[in-house]
């Protein structure tokens, strides 16, 4: 198959999971009871429910529903939120998914560099630096992401009071917004304090995300290159007297491509962690406009918001794979 | 390449990180601490939210302090008491048997941006919140009493009544009634606007769930605020809101810190734990259509054997105080007519089932409802600990079962629980809206209690129209005592507001009314 085929057929794909994923979340939100009486409480008149209730399209049959919910959310209309502000879902999401995105980048290069540099040191050096990195592995991956920020909180925060707590900026300190992500809008804005103030924020949530998630990088490292370093050719290289340091370089080149596709894969994971990072932390991501719109029982809005994650983790993916086509020669498709 | 350039731009490329690190690292290391840049700054966090930045909309009890910071009304509430004082008005007169009020305003009133604010704009606002008819708003507050408002000149308002209400200028003191900035949308709901109204602030920058930055109005009617800025920040949940505190990057941990960080924080040096009684209660509602509850001696058994105390310990960690009436403590009429039935009072109670046709080997059956997030962290435990309280009569058995908010909410409206919890926080403060929501049967469906007593119904509506205040508080008196005879309520405990300070804050003033008032705090010098 050519590789333009196997990227069409790749791309179509992402149809039928979301159908699946859309499917599930439609029913899960639909049993938690009626979002119509949560939000407007106890002395509503019941005209006022029922005015509501048509207004949500909850009066139409389930069928009929669970038609205009597809066809909203093919067409971009991810609806309006329920609760609060009644701004279109879209809106209020890409509001918040710029913290999000830059959440998960920090967190993602944290457990990338931290997850290759312990991989490779395990699977090169071997020994006992070997046994205390997959020690790392595994204590990293069992963190509770809520307890270890919390530690980090306690220690860098209330007790050394170097690092912020939570939040993205110090009170008063937010950049002007041009993308969402402050430390962009902070260069972009010329402001060294904002900067800084920025960065301070970013590296505690990140650091949180990050190592939790870098014992899978190491232990997947850490084993392809034992695996590669067995092979024939690296005795060859050795054999020819080629330097350790090339023999590295080699190595390393050709451990890595599995792990990319677990990037693809860990992407979602780390989407998901951030949810939790960001309570933590108080950072206004999507994580927490999930969190408090299930507390609102704004049931369009936590849709809209599942509904994006699942996009985007799908487009991350498709993008994983396609990439991964490219730099692997030996892949057939 | 050659190996020694190779090497070179490796060199230089280790050293280049290694000099960017360390610069990066005196940078953040060296900036101003949190603690050294709020000084300048009042700072002041909380894990609630804003919902709604119009008057029109917003029906929830933080909007409603921002609101107070940012506009003014009528009137206000003298700060730390339940009494009423002019703000905005400076005269009012009341005619046509209670169903006339006129208002004279102040001199040279302005809004926050300068323009002249006058009495056609109360007009315009009141008459906004009308017209707008948010589905879950607070308009009621002015329909169900105001036929209708009139600016006869620029500093003239006149309310016309439907009868008279005897708690109207309490109704004043709520957001519906204060006039907003022209800039709000006329005719629909103008969620994130940030043109405020008159009072002590005026917004300066808004990002929803993360910051409000408040700037001193310097055309307040009433003086100049002590701090000219202050910055509220949004936390997701009391443990970072609390880390916050402790890291110096707030001033003051508002709403709403966990009962038990409030018993630790009041032994840090660093900070202060102010509390004072607030207005919000807790209380069971009795389904007193459904068996077995629907027998008053099972109700006054149940009455009798819970221990208020062990509740506010064990539950809140002393955070709450007992309450003995649906009216709370501090609001003129209260009267503790629970306590005829004690604290704990296993030997009451125990009587009481027997009378009632229960015994040990015949237990009482009744199911107890919660719900688990609504009221917070603490619901399951309460439930627990009153499920311990009865049984420990010998003679009860209970069942717990819990439902999320809007389930509940819904189950109650239909009358299916035999029992449950709920919490009450004021519309307005007046007895009125601690009796009528539950005792009233044209009130309280939304309960499910199904309590109808004709004489009740009766005392509240004429209570309604009665101004004399010693008239009126011997009717909530005779009310309260039916209802600790009928028991279709018990009230359990009412909330303490509890607000840590950081050292060398001043000025706060904790009310009834549940209402921070920024431009009353500062820093001592």
């Amino acid at each position: 198959m050519k590789l333009w085929k196997y990227i069409l057929i790749r791309v179509l794909l992402v149809i039928p999971t979301l159908l699946v994923l859309l499917s599930v979340v439609f029913i899960v939100l639909r049993m938690i009871g009626d979002p119509i009486t949560a939000m407007v409480g106890m002395k509503a008149p019941p005209n006022v429910i029922a005015s509501l209730r048509e207004e949500a399209g909850l009066n139409k049959p389930l069928y009929e529903q669970y038609i205009d919910y597809l066809y909203n959310l093919f067409t971009g209309n991810f609806g309006t939120t329920m609760a609060v502000d009644h701004r279109p879902v879209l809106d209020v999401i890409m509001d918040r998914f710029p913290a999000t995105l830059e959440l998960t980048i920090a967190a993602f290069i944290v457990s990338v560099l931290i997850g290759m540099l312990t991989g490779i040191m395990g699977g090169w050096k071997r020994g006992k630096l070997d046994a205390s990195v997959r020690i790392y592995s595994i204590v990293s991956y069992a963190l509770f992401i809520p307890w270890f920020g919390l530690l980090l909180q306690l220690v860098f925060g209330v007790y050394l009071r170097i690092l912020p707590t939570g939040g993205m900026a110090d009170a008063g300190l937010a950049p002007p917004r041009y993308t969402g992500i402050y430390v962009l809008d902070s260069l972009i804005a010329g402001n060294l304090d904002m900067f800084i103030s920025s960065l301070k924020h970013l590296i505690l949530p990140a650091l949180t995300l990050g190592i939790v998630l870098s014992g899978v990088y190491t232990r997947l490292l850490r084993n392809n290159m034992i695996d590669i370093l067995g092979q024939e050719f690296i005795l060859a290289y050795r054999a020819r007297g080629i330097s350790d340091s090339k023999i590295l370089l080699h190595s390393i080149k050709n451990a890595f491509i599995p792990v990319l596709t677990m990037m693809g894969l860990q992407f979602a994971i780390l989407l998901t962690g951030a949810i939790l990072t960001e309570t933590t932390f108080s950072w206004p991501g999507l994580g927490t406009m999930i969190v408090e719109r299930i507390q609102y029982t704004d049931y369009t809005a936590v849709q809209g918001a599942v509904v994006f994650f699942a996009i985007f983790v799908a487009i991350v993916n498709v993008i994983v794979d396609i990439i991964y086509a490219f730099l692997d020669p030996r892949i057939s498709y | 390449m050659n190996k020694a350039i190779s090497r070179g731009i490796l060199a230089v490329v280790v050293v280049i990180i290694i000099v960017v690190a360390a610069v990066a690292a005196y940078l953040i290391l060296n900036q101003p601490s949190p603690q050294q840049q709020v000084q300048k700054t009042l700072v002041i966090g909380v894990t609630d939210k804003i919902s709604d930045l119009d008057t029109a909309s917003a029906y929830d009890f933080f909007t409603w302090e921002v609101l107070n910071n940012i506009m003014a009304g009528l009137v206000t509430y003298k700060p730390g008491t339940a009494d009423l004082e002019l703000a905005l008005a400076s005269s009012y007169e009341i005619k046509d048997n209670g169903t006339t009020y006129i208002f004279t305003l102040k001199d040279n009133l302005k809004f926050s941006d300068g323009r002249p604010l006058t009495a056609q704009d109360f007009v315009r606002s009141i008459n906004r919140a009308v017209a707008i008819n948010a589905p879950e708003g607070p308009e009621w507050l002015i329909t169900s009493f105001v036929k209708n408002v009139t600016a006869p000149d620029n500093k003239t308002v006149v309310f016309h009544l439907f009868q008279p209400v005897s708690y109207f200028l309490a109704l004043l003191a709520t957001p519906p009634y204060f006039p907003i900035n022209p800039a709000y949308k006329p005719n629909a709901v103008d969620s994130d606007q940030t043109a405020g109204g008159a009072g002590a602030y005026r917004i300066t920058k808004w990002v929803r769930d993360q910051e409000l930055d408040l700037e001193a109005n310097p055309y307040f009617y009433n003086g100049t605020p002590k701090v000219s800025k202050v910055i509220i920040k949004f936390y997701s949940d009391a443990t970072a809101l609390r880390a916050a505190l402790q890291s110096g990057e707030i001033n003051i941990a508002w709403r709403t810190l966990n009962p038990v960080d409030i018993s630790n924080l009041k032994s840090n040096p660093n900070f202060n734990v102010i509390q004072a009684p607030s207005a919000f209660i807790r209380y069971l509602i009795f389904n007193t259509e459904m068996s077995p509850v629907n027998n008053v001696k099972v109700r006054q058994a149940l009455a009798a054997a819970i221990n208020r105390t062990d509740i506010v310990n064990r539950v809140f960690s002393g955070t709450v105080v007992p309450l003995y009436s649906l009216i709370p403590i501090g609001m003129w009429s209260y009267s503790p007519v629970f306590k005829k039935y004690g604290d704990g009072n296993l030997t009451y109670a125990e009587q009481l089932l027997q009378q009632a046709g229960y015994s040990s080997s015949n237990k009482l059956q009744i199911d107890l409802w919660y719900t688990p997030s609504h009221y917070g962290s603490t619901e399951a435990n309460l439930a627990q600990v009153l499920k311990e309280q009865w049984e420990s009569t010998g003679m009860v058995s209970v069942t717990l079962r819990s439902a999320e908010w809007s389930t509940y909410l819904k189950q109650a409206a239909n009358g299916t629980m035999m029992i449950s919890l709920f919490g009450w926080y004021p519309d307005y403060l007046d007895p009125d809206d601690y009796t009528s929501p539950f005792l009233d049967a044209s009130a309280n469906t939304w309960t499910g209690s199904h309590y109808n007593n004709t004489q009740v119904n009766q005392l509240l509506f004429q209570a309604r129209g009665l101004t004399d205040i010693n008239q009126r508080t011997s009717i909530y008196q005779n009310v309260q005592n039916i209802l600790a005879n009928d028991v279709p309520f018990i009230p359990l405990i009412q909330g303490q507001l509890s607000i840590v300070v950081a050292k060398g804050i001043t000025g706060v003033v904790l009310g009834p009314d549940m209402l921070l008032r920024y431009w009353l705090i500062g820093f001592s010098s």
